[in-house]
């Protein structure tokens, strides 16, 4: 076995997954999370840490456009798989794996991208080229001597050589462009912070593709230093409902729901292991694990978490929006409620409880609401909440806000309900 | 304390490794994976291209990366192994400090040198942070250099044989150690590399600069342990096992513990963090630290 296949096949024990969840495909992430965590597979935080992109469900028009984006700034060896059945997962992740390892497919992939850049390159970036084909020639010739296996091309594969330039315009596309600089990015625009001292203004767009962000949002910023001075909302490619896993019962589906909720939250807070934590209990009631035994595993989260005073510290003072209970979307005149994190967290922890302890039936009894779009925040309600705060605190803020969609079926509505009210 | 050749620096430097890796490895089983993941994610990573960015800094952008690994090395230089050390420097302990003011400007470069938005506001987090304990660190540092009345590390040995400084120095110990994991951008001072801005320093970086970068954050965490050891757990003081056995025992006792205890708490977001830092922690160092005289004149 050569060195690149030894390597390779370690490297695919924790291959690093970007995870990329279309409106409407909350069931399919789900499945994929818990399909990475069975395998010992890696969630990625961006592009560059990737080596699969997984895209679940099917992705409409505009959110197409930002997956190639971020297809072509993964580094390789790549590859992606569309998942748009939470059946389909096991099979879509052996995919990924046997595509990883095929060197002949990762190869001629990354001589397809080295053409298309090359073309455009400025002078700079073609001497770097040029000095990493020449680098690329040498190790080829040390590793074609290992080719025992009887492959050809093995060992052809090109390992950590640098010919990417794959980031061009998607995290520069937004500068002001009236000043020509090298590599063709203009200078950021000047701006009075909320001190009054002048600072650099720049355009920054928050999500689709972010770890733990509603799908399909963009939030996007006018950022001084990372205060967020003003922000636009919208869903890209919104659709009705939200594509969650149906149990058939619907204690576990606000179950389901919730701890997912408190997952994201907690991993946004920086808090890795008790959001794993809050992930098994939601593929716990998933796996159809018998009720009191999750009612036990949320008391023991929620124990948890109210204990942490840092959690606390870190959440208190922030914000969000909800709406009344027993409201929903189409209902004229429905309340809205500034929610603190901390609470909303509380909140979230209390409803799954009850969800676990309720009796057979109904939920209609314990007061919740289901998990359907009747708790929705429309994207416009969010850069009021968000304006004036750094982008650790937005970022929590989406969190904690829960389900974030465009209510298509009364948009108009909900949006003037919204401005009303606030 | 005999100081040996510098030929023996990639002793130091495998030292240094494994610790880093043990480090890895048990954060991987704590998380619930397996003992080899730390070796998985290596071989992807030297599997993975490295990443070129329009206009990046790339002279700053991989001396940010690669250079954490050699400030722990360059901390672990004044580090004595039992009774030899590759530089018996006269002043030491400062050194030991300079190196993690080195670590300032090797994650803000790593963070700017990208020129991307994520990468950027990560840098800014450290600054920051950095601000929060560099402060707290220093005087931290300071009590056992008061306690054995000297900067060099040989003499702040010498001068717990019999009781450790930990005994009677704990505020300091507890504050060192919890800089140490600030200054290795691990657990909850990890917010210059956090998911929520797409790993932030680490947002742009793959292939080969990112092995660099999270093999720099473990030997940063166990170089410091290591100074732990020699600043309050007496070196290589202990019964029975030769005093370098003793050194390194206790600087993978002190490495553990990090690893574990780091993962109970939440991110502490940076900018709150200043104000603890500074209205708690820095008058209760310096508390620590006036006891610490007070002893050292009155005895």
């Amino acid at each position: 076995m050569g060195l690149n296949e030894l390597l390779g096949r370690w490297a695919v024990r924790r291959a690093h997954v970007l995870v990329i969840e279309v409106p409407g495909a909350a069931g399919v992430r789900m499945a994929v999370e818990r399909g990475l965590t069975a395998r010992s597979w890696v969630q990625a935080t961006s592009p560059a840490e990737a080596d699969v992109l997984a895209v679940c469900g099917s992705a409409g028009p505009r959110m197409s456009v930002v997956i190639a984006a971020v297809w072509d700034q993964m580094p390789g060896p790549r590859t992606r798989v569309d998942v748009v059945g939470s059946a389909g997962v096991p099979a879509a992740l052996n995919a990924a794996a046997v595509a990883l390892l095929d060197s002949d497919a990762q190869r001629s992939d990354a001589t397809s991208r080295l053409g298309s850049w090359t073309d455009t390159d400025d002078e700079r970036d073609a001497g770097d080229e040029n000095d990493d084909d020449h680098q690329r020639d040498e190790s080829n010739g040390n590793d074609g001597n290992d080719g025992n296996d009887g492959e050809a091309s093995h060992g052809d594969m090109d390992i950590g050589e640098d010919h990417g330039h794959m980031d061009m315009g998607e995290d520069h596309g937004d500068m002001a462009m009236d000043m020509p600089m090298p590599g063709g990015i203009g200078l950021a625009e000047g701006g009075q912070d909320r001190d009054g001292l002048e600072m650099d203004v720049l355009h920054v767009p928050l999500g689709p593709v972010l770890p733990h962000w509603p799908p399909g949002l963009v939030l996007t910023c006018t950022l001084q230093g990372d205060v967020v001075v003003q922000a636009t909302a919208e869903i890209v490619d919104p659709v009705a409902g939200r594509g969650l896993p149906v149990t058939g019962d619907a204690r576990r589906d606000v179950l389901v729901d919730r701890c997912d909720d408190v997952a994201r939250l907690l991993a946004v807070a920086g808090w890795g292991s008790a959001a794993a934590q809050a992930r098994q209990l939601r593929d716990d009631a998933l796996d159809g694990v018998a009720l009191p035994v999750c009612a036990a595993g949320v008391a023991r989260l929620t124990r948890r978490v109210t204990r942490s005073r840092v959690l606390g510290w870190s959440l208190r003072g922030l914000c969000t929006a909800t709406r009344a209970p027993g409201q929903d979307s189409s209902a004229a005149g429905s309340d809205v409620l500034a929610v603190e994190l901390p609470d909303r967290l509380r909140g979230w922890l209390e409803e799954a409880a009850a969800a676990a302890a309720a009796p057979t039936g109904s939920l209609a009894g314990v007061g919740l609401t289901d998990v359907a779009f009747t708790d929705a925040i429309p994207p416009v309600a969010l850069p009021q909440l968000v304006t004036g705060l750094d982008l650790a605190a937005v970022r929590l803020i989406v969190a904690g806000t829960g389900v974030v969609a465009d209510l298509t079926a009364s948009a108009a509505g909900a949006r003037a309900r919204w401005r009303r009210t606030w | 304390m005999v100081t040996v050749s510098v030929a023996w620096a990639p002793l130091a430097l495998l030292l240094v490794v494994a610790a880093a890796w043990w480090a890895a490895c048990l954060d991987a089983v704590v998380s619930g994976g397996r003992w080899g993941a730390p070796a998985a994610e290596a071989a992807r990573l030297l599997r993975q291209r490295r990443r070129t960015l329009l206009a990046a800094d790339r002279l700053l952008w991989r001396l940010g990366g690669g250079g954490l690994l050699v400030a722990a090395l360059l901390m672990v230089a004044v580090i004595p192994l039992g009774r030899w050390t590759l530089s018996d420097l006269g002043v030491g302990v400062v050194w030991f400090n300079a190196m993690d003011v080195l670590v300032w400007a090797l994650v803000w470069m790593a963070g700017w040198g990208a020129n991307s938005t994520h990468a950027l506001v990560g840098g800014y987090r450290f600054l920051a942070q950095a601000l929060a304990y560099e402060l707290p660190l220093m005087f931290a540092l300071t009590a056992p250099a008061v306690g054995a009345g000297s900067l060099r590390v040989a003499d702040v040995i010498a001068a717990q044989h019999g009781l450790w400084f930990v005994v009677w120095m704990p505020v300091a110990f507890v504050v060192f150690c919890a800089c140490v994991v600030a200054f290795s951008v691990q657990g909850p001072f990890a917010a210059a590399a956090a998911a929520d801005i797409g790993g932030g320093v680490l947002a742009e970086v793959s292939g080969v600069d990112r092995l660099l970068l999270l093999a720099g954050r473990y030997a940063l965490l166990a170089a410091g342990s290591a100074f732990a050891v020699v600043a309050f757990f007496g070196g290589g003081d202990g019964p029975w096992l030769p005093d370098w056995v003793w050194t390194l025992v206790k600087t993978f006792a002190v490495l553990s513990v990090l690893v574990l205890v780091r993962r109970r708490v939440p991110l502490l977001r940076p900018d709150r963090l200043v104000e603890v830092g500074w209205v708690l922690v820095l008058p209760l160092t310096l508390l620590q630290l006036l006891v610490v005289s007070v002893v050292v004149v009155v005895r």
